[in-house]
């Protein structure tokens, strides 16, 4: 008998392992309910596939919630394959929420971009998204993560050419090559790290001190450049505008933020080891990974800023905006303490909303300008609109950094963990950085105060006298996301209270 | 049995033919076919570094996994690359460049 119960031994934990994979485990039947319901309903299929689909999500958010108010202490389970923190849980619900908004925008914009028949495959691909950048901070084996990476560039890929029209193929071949050159340096990295590490667990890189480090470095540096792509950050940035300004609004509200958290997650995790392991850069003798890092987020919040300084086609410099907030959300990880996490978290969470906000304000003027989504598009906007005018001044305020809103809070704290950092270490890097951060929000006020000074100080444009029809769904939609970017300026620390007690081990 | 040397040698000059391919060929399918070669020099490091830990089968394991994500990537790749031709009659990468800035 003993003997049996040995071999029904794995069987057991892997059941109990299960139990962490809840959340995701929903999104799966939804993903496949989602997929055959596509083949099978003929009538009223939007309806149909729109409410599975948002069902999925909201009964996904449920167990994510519960397993946030049940998970005590950092676990690791499927033999250590998987690890789960109440920060990664805690991701879970921005994604589902941001998933939600997507899903909303997505039935909006159905006959203006993507035939009705489609829909099913699009909600897919968006659920499938949502899986992989949960799962995705959850690695702790490489085989896992990289798994998960190509999981989620093949997913991006496709959601990027679902508008179907040349510029969206453009952006997606562009976001396609890039990717995979991406991915294929990624995994000669992990060939190099798995060679000198001796182990395909990512926790294991912390004992790599004692080993020939030249080609452990350069391993890691690949795999660094993998996650940067991700992240889109720097060197490997230059697929995103196009890619943003060909895919569909809705996915862009989920594939700029879900990935680039997830990633930012599992950089988190691993600059934790590369510290616990004090592994040095030697092909770079000069660096620690914190300059390297730091310079990095340097170039990207300046360079981004000032590149979106010259667009003039919206989603394009939302795109920019993107990548520099990306370099923000780096600076963040950085500071490696508890603090710098929750603000870090609260920074990934006002900038979800608000990306949420700006692609809705793009849907908006999209109707005016068939298709073209340039800036002009605002002119006038305010004396039709005013409590529009009010509501998108408000939000760019928050892309800025400003008072009252939640992106000054979200500025404001992690600006002051970089600083807290600074007078623990010393180190001169990070003084750059926050000044560097601090002149990437002055440059960022002129391209974001565009939008409002086009809206309340141009004429109409007279040959266009088509009225943006604003249904009340839409007003309603950005005036509850202005409220809680609000809400999180006014009552920052109910947001901020929650994520202190994530993490007291760091 | 050959030295790890070698194969390391080998993988690294398939990776660098590779990345030159990827990085000068303008054509998107040759570009398609050096990262195919990077995927393989990685499958090779992985295959050899497996001598360390033979028992555990992790490198081999991984190796099979990544043939079958370059398959799947070769497939959306081609897929895309089809349509990005219907559109642009082209697939010069220096044509399909419209957007810009």
């Amino acid at each position: 008998m003993e003997i049996q119960s040995n071999i029904l031994d794995p069987i057991f934990s892997l059941s109990q392992d299960l139990n962490y994979f809840r959340p995701e485990l929903v999104l799966l039947i939804c993903l496949f309910v989602c997929f055959f319901a596509d083949l099978l309903i003929k009538k009223n299929k939007g309806l149909w596939l729109s409410s599975l689909a948002i069902s999925g999500v909201l009964a996904y958010l449920w167990f994510s919630y519960t397993q946030f108010i049940g998970l005590e202490e950092e676990v690791y389970f499927m033999s250590d394959l998987m690890r789960l923190e109440r920060s990664i849980v805690f991701v879970k619900l921005i994604f589902g929420v941001t998933t939600l908004g997507a899903i909303i925008l997505a039935i909006k914009t159905k006959w203006i971009q993507i035939p009705l028949s489609h829909t099913g495959e699009y909600y897919f691909m968006l659920i499938a998204l949502l899986l992989g950048s949960v799962l995705l901070p959850m690695a702790n084996n490489w085989l896992v993560f990289f798994l998960l990476m190509e999981f989620l560039s093949i997913t991006g890929y496709i959601i990027t050419s679902f508008n179907r029209d040349k510029s969206s193929y453009e952006g997606a071949i562009k976001y396609l090559l890039f990717g995979a050159a991406a991915s294929a340096i990624m995994l000669y990295g992990i060939s190099l790290i798995y060679g000198m590490t001796g182990s395909m667990s990512i926790g294991d890189l912390a004992n790599g001190m004692e080993l020939d480090s030249g080609l452990l470095s350069l391993g890691l540096l690949f795999v660094l450049l993998g996650i940067f792509f991700k992240i889109a950050l720097f060197p490997m940035h230059v697929w995103l505008p196009s890619a943003y300004q060909g895919a569909p609004s809705s996915g862009i509200v989920l594939l700029s933020v879900a990935p680039k958290v997830a990633a930012l997650l599992f950089l988190w995790h691993l600059t934790s080891i590369i510290e616990l392991g004090k592994i040095g850069f030697d092909l770079l003798p000069m660096f620690q990974w914190q300059q390297m890092i730091g310079i990095l987020a340097i170039i990207t919040m300046l360079g981004a800023n000032a590149a979106a300084l010259w667009q003039t086609n919206v989603k394009r410099l939302l795109a920019w905006s993107s990548v520099g907030h990306g370099g923000f959300m780096l600076a963040g990880v950085l500071t490696l303490s508890a603090f710098g996490q929750s603000t870090l978290l609260f920074y990934a969470s006002v900038y979800a909303l608000m990306n949420m906000g700006a692609f809705l304000l793009v849907l908006l003027i999209k109707k005016r300008t068939q298709n073209e989504e340039d800036i002009n598009a605002f002119r006038g906007l305010a004396s039709l609109h005013p409590f529009l005018g009010v509501l998108v001044t408000l939000l760019m305020l928050s892309f800025i950094g400003l008072p009252p809103t939640g992106g000054f809070m979200a500025k404001f704290l992690l600006f002051s963990a970089i600083w807290d950092t600074y007078q623990q270490s010393g180190e001169p890097i990070y003084i750059w950085v926050f000044a560097a951060g601090l002149f990437s929000s002055v440059i960022s006020l002129f391209y974001y105060m565009k939008i409002p000074y086009l809206m309340y100080f141009k004429p109409l444009n007279s040959k266009d006298p088509k009225l943006v029809s604003l249904k009340s769904l839409d007003y309603l939609m950005m005036f509850l996301i202005v409220v809680a970017l609000m809400v999180l300026f006014f009552k920052a620390n109910w947001l901020m209270n929650i994520l202190n007690s994530l993490n007291f081990a760091l | 049995m050959i030295p790890f040397a070698h194969i390391l040698i080998l993988s690294a000059v398939l990776f660098a033919i590779g990345l030159a391919l990827v990085v000068v060929r303008k054509n998107a399918i040759i570009v398609l076919m050096g990262i195919e070669l990077m995927l393989n020099a990685g499958n090779l490091n992985l295959v050899a570094f497996n001598q360390k830990n033979p028992e555990l089968l992790e490198g081999h394991l991984f190796a099979l996994v990544v043939m079958m994500i370059a398959a799947i990537e070769a497939a959306v790749a081609l897929a895309i690359i089809l349509k990005v031709y219907k559109l642009f009659q082209s697939v010069n990468l220096d044509e399909i460049n419209e957007m810009k800035g």
